[in-house]
């Protein structure tokens, strides 16, 4: 079984199966097609975006809809091709649940906060997966995960 | 925040090298031509921000990253939380 020695997680076994195919690469790391998720129960619902070729390249992030349950997602035609899926007219050939949506994780000022402008948008069906970059501004890409009132240290 | 105004064929300059033309005004797009050397870089603004964004991203270590969800579970999230 193919293993990977992580920054994190130490050695890491995954089946070929598992990795998932960012075709376009993540903005700024564009030579970074091959990822897998890494989850443990010790780190609750984070997710780990794990890179296959460099072990130092390791995203945290959280389902969206664990920061907001109403997000809508939204995917340009683009991105659809990349993922294989059709968007939009009459018959999307997708359901929203063979489509998985992490936000990735940021200090803001020893804040947490999430990119819910440019999710991380997974096909589970194909294992293929695009950083779906929203163009209106409905969302932020520095989402406080925590309340306003809250302080952080 | 500067701000011109400007008609389809009209452009403006940034610095010496870089012209920004208006090639066509639609009622809900514009479409921008932009004559640069190769060596600047011109990349649509959500993803410049996206870029930067994900250099943050993947300098959170793990530990940090617990610490931060930890502070987020002590304190209420913004949003009620459901599971996916």
């Amino acid at each position: 079984m193919p293993h990977i020695v992580t920054k994190s997680f130490g050695e890491f076994d995954y089946a070929p199966e598992q990795i998932l195919e960012f075709p376009a690469g993540l903005p700024a790391f564009e030579d970074q097609k091959a990822f897998v998720l890494i989850e443990e129960a010790s780190h609750g619902p984070l997710v780990f975006l794990q890179s296959v070729v460099n072990p130092k390249l390791c995203f945290t992030t959280l389902p969206v809809g664990l920061i907001d349950p109403h997000y809508e997602l939204e995917i340009i035609a683009e991105d659809a091709r990349l993922l294989e899926i059709g968007v939009g007219g009459e018959t999307p050939d997708h359901e929203p649940a063979d489509l998985l949506c992490l936000a990735m994780l940021v200090a803001t000022e020893n804040c947490p906060t999430a990119n819910l402008m440019a999710p991380v948008v997974i096909n589970r069906k194909n294992r293929r997966a695009v950083q779906a970059i929203r163009v209106d501004k409905r969302y932020s890409h520095q989402y406080p995960l925590l309340a306003a009132e809250s302080v952080c240290s | 925040m500067l701000v011109i105004r400007r008609r389809a064929g009209e452009s403006f300059c940034i610095g010496e090298d870089v012209e920004v033309e208006v090639l066509e005004i639609a009622s809900s797009q514009v479409k921008i031509g932009i004559r640069a050397p190769r060596q600047v870089a011109v990349l649509r603004g959500e993803i410049h921000l996206t870029q930067q964004q994900n250099r943050a991203a993947s300098s959170l270590g793990r530990r940090t990253a617990l610490k931060l969800l930890h502070a987020s579970f002590q304190n209420p999230l913004r949003k009620p939380t459901r599971a996916v």
